[in-house]
């Protein structure tokens, strides 16, 4: 055992990740509004400033803000240290995205260049910060984890997308340097979507499906190498422009596809059948890579409007927004319960106080969040073909974040509600 | 010799194995110990056992399923059984009772 003589700290305050998660779903719904507001003009260029707006509201403010929350919580669990400095940096990581993601959507339907100096100026804080704060641990010699290397991957594969993303923001920022910036933006969806987004949901998966639904363990050199190729896809796909562009399409779409399918056969494999919501927002984030792979495939027969539209709605929000809700409807309440059973060890009355997960956020809120997640999706996918119907795929996505907040809002409220309970009951000294 | 409590939590979900493995310790009688067998290294039930006066020793078999060997420090017949016992493995952490 290689944590002998560490400091042990594997519970981080609650508030360090849950600020992260609690924000996520405001930025869904101040998406879903802009969605609404703007009903089928969304649809008709992808060059449309709401369309910029609302893609950087979902994976800024909900993606990026939930795997800042989920690297909080997960990392020390998973090597026995806190992430350096995250007690002070947190909240100011937290706040600086927040304003970011915010003065960017205001940048983007305003025009104003003072919104983009101030995106700029905030992101660029935030995401240094944490990017900074995270990098001793990715380049200390820790054990030899499957995570941890496809931290390292995701590390590198964020900061290429964030790079070529605030590079373009300096550009909009200051239109005198004369940036085409309009060049970078092909590279910045295929390294955010098929590199960024991918490696989330490969990340998460290979923690969280083994641990929850008691599967086999995945392959550990598998993933490794999966991880790496897509990577080496990714940079080839950036660099090379000649003929045999096609293979490394081909090449990355096939990558996907294995990773699809040998994770959807371990999903079958597990021990615990029970019919957890959670495991279908998986499902649905699995099968959403596979019918991204298709749209790849069938691209040249839909306009090219109509197939950024549908590829960047399957993977933002069928893969990683669906396993993400999913996400939330499990961590932030196991993270309520493990707080709430450390905060009773040392008071046996308060024993009987403290809610199973269950309670925390019943598995009818769960169900009643898939459906809405569902209902929105498959009418945001038809909208696409159909614009008209733009207003109610907008209304349902409104409900989605909507219950989301409310399911993590309430569960809050039980938490301090619980812990105040238990701090009156009268503490033991050294007793469990 | 301290009397041995087996418990195997190695096909249970989150949380599940931590919530066994309180209930087991707080019912744990003078003289016991837990054998718990799990697929992971259960680190933040660690680190609350080690806030609340219990020693741990974990180990690993090359099947890649750890057994970790849960005592209370201030049971003496349990802790001089333990420590001759499994105290090749105990994990020492710098955390103390800190809340």
């Amino acid at each position: 055992m290689n944590i002998r003589g560490l400091s042990l700290e594997t519970i981080p305050p609650i508030f360090i990740p849950l600020r992260f998660f609690l924000s996520a779903p405001l930025f869904g719904i101040l998406a879903s509004v802009l969605m609404l507001y703007s009903g089928a003009d969304i649809w008709v260029t992808r060059w449309n400033v709401i369309n910029l707006a609302l893609t950087h509201l979902l994976t800024i403010g909900f993606i990026l803000m939930v795997m800042f929350g989920a690297l909080y919580q997960f990392i020390p669990v998973m090597t026995g240290q806190l992430i350096p400095g995250s007690k002070k940096l947190a909240p100011s990581i937290h706040i600086m995205i927040s304003l970011g993601v915010l003065t960017l959507t205001a940048g983007f339907l305003s025009h104003s260049r003072i919104f983009f100096i101030l995106a700029l100026f905030f992101l660029s804080i935030g995401l240094s910060l944490f990017a900074g704060s995270l990098l001793p641990l990715l380049i200390a010699r820790l054990q030899n984890q499957l995570i941890v290397f496809l931290l390292r991957i995701l590390y590198l594969v964020l900061m290429v997308t964030l790079g070529i993303g605030l590079y373009m923001l300096l550009a909009y920022s200051a239109p005198s340097l004369e940036i085409a910036f309009r060049n970078y933006t092909d590279f910045h969806a295929l390294w955010g979507l098929a590199g960024w987004i991918v490696l989330i949901i490969m990340a998460i998966s290979s923690q969280v499906i083994p641990m929850f639904y008691v599967t086999p363990e995945f392959s550990r050199n598998y993933l490794k190498m999966l991880s790496l190729a897509i990577l080496i896809t990714l940079i080839s796909l950036s660099l090379y422009q000649g003929e045999y562009i096609k293979t490394l399409d081909v090449l990355l779409s096939l990558e996907l596809f294995i990773f699809v399918v040998y994770t959807l056969r371990l999903i079958e494999q597990r021990k615990r059948k029970i019919a957890d919501v959670t495991i279908y927002f998986f499902r649905l984030s699995l099968v959403s890579l596979l019918f991204s792979i298709i749209i790849w495939w069938l691209g040249k027969y839909l306009s090219q409007q109509t197939f950024y539209f549908l590829i960047a709605s399957v993977l933002i929000y069928g893969l990683a927004v669906s396993a993400i809700t999913g996400m939330l409807h499990k961590i932030p309440a196991f993270l309520i319960f493990l707080h709430l059973q450390k905060l009773s060890l040392s008071r046996p009355d308060a024993l009987s106080l403290v809610p199973n997960m269950k309670q925390v956020i019943s598995s009818q809120n769960s169900w009643i969040q898939f459906m809405l997640f569902l209902l929105s999706y498959a009418f945001i996918l038809v909208s696409v073909f159909f614009p008209q119907l733009t207003v109610l795929s907008a209304f349902f996505m409104l409900l989605n974040f909507s219950w989301l907040a409310y399911c993590l809002f309430q569960a809050i409220r039980l938490y301090h509600k619980t812990r105040h309970e238990i701090l009156a009951c009268p503490r033991l000294k050294m007793s469990i | 010799m301290a009397r041995e409590i087996i418990l195997d939590v190695s096909e249970l979900e989150p949380p599940q194995p931590f919530e066994e493995a309180l209930k087991q310790l707080r019912k744990l009688p003078a003289g016991a110990y837990l054998r718990m067998l799990h697929r992971k290294q259960p680190l933040p039930l660690i680190q609350l056992l080690h806030e609340n006066g219990y020693v741990v020793s974990m180990s690993n078999d090359p099947s890649g399923r750890w057994e970790i060997i849960i005592w209370n420090k201030s049971d003496p017949v349990s802790a001089a059984y333990c420590d001759t016992q499994f105290g090749s493995h105990i994990i020492q952490t710098d955390v103390s009772s800190s809340h």
